[in-house]
């Protein structure tokens, strides 16, 4: 028996043993732009096809016009600021009647590329995604989608602007064309930086701080998430997966499926821009982009980082910023509303009736 | 004697129900519809290779081996269960975009190829998770084509 026992305590170290060697089992840290693309992909700047500029056109009016909110003082660009990198730099945006969102609003710019829209992934794409935000009670607050086309009929040069937009369609004004004007519009919303110069080949693009950091964050697993084009955006992972996360208030996206094995999953937030878009994660309760990598690395990849270690991340990280499209992004004249005494927008707000409320 | 023995058995009894609480606890399960081999439609000998080799650390269906149930291998199991799960987990593909699947696959081809998977401490005892060269072969051949 007792042999029987001294055999299995010294498997059991002799199994223990490796987990404290330096054998290397870590994802590939080679750093050739060759080999990277098979995990990442360059960012392009966007090319708007002919027949859809007219939508897209539309769909900046409609961004930054806070007359379709119901107080008539929020627009998509109120919270997602595109002179600002797509967000307000605020944990919580305030939205109608001075209102708090329940979660951090997230970048626009490149969310064309991710899975789903929201941090909970509740919109499958951007067109189901901007029909949310102008109905929401806390955000732009109109009571319903009726109310939102009754809004912009009553401006007339959004009517022919539809019309534009949506040729084919007898019935230019809709709630759907609404929200597939803006979506049209926020595809174009992407910046290449660096990075993908550097995936292109140029390895200049990066300079040694940077590579190291790239390297760590090959290393340390950060790249398990955070790849493919929008190094995130692409996939759901459960907050605090090695650690339980500190703060499980807000269950994510167990609240769309209803699912147990949703608790605390979220989307994994794109990482283009990151030094730009803070504070970070769904509840914005973390100000500093290393505090936000020490984090991710301790509770996502079971990693304690040292300081010059997360600084070497973060150097990586800014390479990821891109330019912003200033031309792309320049707040449009707006149609008048002029002519049309009886849906006065000023009116109903001075009210404080707004949509109906 | 017999009290030593009392005594190392009692100590053994404890270990394992120590370490069968801790290595052993798990995440709730997913649908079998949220599974790689379900949503890509994976060949039979795909199937096969996963269960076979990877399965015990990357999914969420492991057969643990009796060496779970002891201290301090429990721990060491546990610690690279969690790891291997929050790198790739088989099941539960339906949280992965196309491009992040197929990005997961090649991940996996590769440390197939450069006989980084499985783990070269658990060989010696899991004969049944050797991979021959044919299978890594057919396993990054799909993956590509994903």
């Amino acid at each position: 028996m007792i042999r029987i026992f001294a055999a299995l305590f010294g498997l059991s170290i002799l199994l223990a043993l490796p987990g404290c060697s330096s054998f290397d089992s870590d994802p590939s840290t080679d750093l050739s732009p060759e080999v990277l693309r098979s995990r990442f992909s360059a960012l392009k700047a966007p090319a708007i096809p002919a027949a859809l500029q007219a939508r897209v056109d539309l769909g900046r009016k409609l961004f930054y016009d806070k007359r379709l909110s119901a107080g008539e003082n929020t627009s998509c660009n109120s919270c997602h600021l595109l002179n600002a990198y797509g967000v307000d730099g605020h944990s919580f945006s305030t939205g109608h009647d001075g209102k708090l969102g329940g979660r951090n609003a997230p970048t626009v710019y490149n969310a064309a590329l991710n899975l789903a829209q929201f941090w909970d992934g509740r919109a499958r794409d951007l067109v189901a995604q901007a029909k949310g935000p102008i109905l929401n009670p806390v955000e732009m607050g109109v009571p319903n989608a009726d109310m939102v086309v009754v809004r912009i009929k009553s401006i007339p040069g959004y009517v022919s602007a539809f019309r534009q937009a949506f040729p084919d369609s007898a019935d230019p004004v809709t709630f759907d064309h609404f929200a597939e004007a803006v979506a049209a519009f926020e595809q174009g919303l992407l910046t290449p930086s660096r990075w993908d110069r550097y995936l292109e080949g140029d390895t200049n693009a990066l300079n040694d701080e940077e590579k190291k950091g790239l390297k760590l964050f090959l290393k340390v697993g950060c790249a398990t998430c955070h790849a493919g084009k929008g190094l995130g955006g692409n996939s759901f992972q459960k907050l605090g997966y090695l650690t339980a996360w500190p703060d499980q208030h807000d269950l994510g996206r167990y609240q769309v499926t209803l699912m147990d094995r949703d608790r605390l999953v979220f989307k994994v937030p794109t990482l283009r821009n990151i030094e730009k878009t803070g504070p970070y994660f769904h509840d914005g309760q973390i100000a500093s982009l290393n505090e936000a990598v020490r984090l991710m690395a301790k509770y996502q990849c079971g990693e304690n980082l040292r300081p010059e270690q997360v600084g070497q991340i973060v150097s990586f990280l800014k390479s990821l910023t891109g330019v912003l499209p200033d031309k792309y992004i320049a707040p449009p004249a707006f149609p008048s509303t002029q002519g049309n005494a009886n849906t006065s927008l000023s009116n109903q707000a001075t009210t404080g009736k707004g949509f109906g409320l | 004697m017999i009290l030593s023995i009392a005594t190392i058995t009692a100590l053994v009894i404890l270990l394992v129900f120590h370490s069968s609480s801790s290595a052993i606890a798990g995440q709730p399960c997913s649908p079998p519809s949220a599974s790689m081999e379900v949503m890509l439609k994976a060949d039979p000998q795909i199937k096969n290779t996963i269960h076979r080799v990877c399965f015990n650390c990357h999914s969420d269906q492991p057969k643990y081996p009796w060496y779970a149930s002891i201290w301090p291998s429990s721990l060491l199991i546990q610690h690279d269960r969690q790891k291997a799960l929050a790198r790739l987990n088989f099941s539960q593909w339906d949280r992965l975009s196309p491009e992040m699947s197929r990005i997961r696959l090649l991940d996996a081809c590769t440390m197939m190829t450069e006989g980084k998977m499985p783990l070269w401490y658990y060989r010696p005892f899991h004969f049944e998770a050797r991979l021959s060269s044919q299978e890594i072969q057919h396993f990054c051949a799909w993956a590509h084509l994903q």
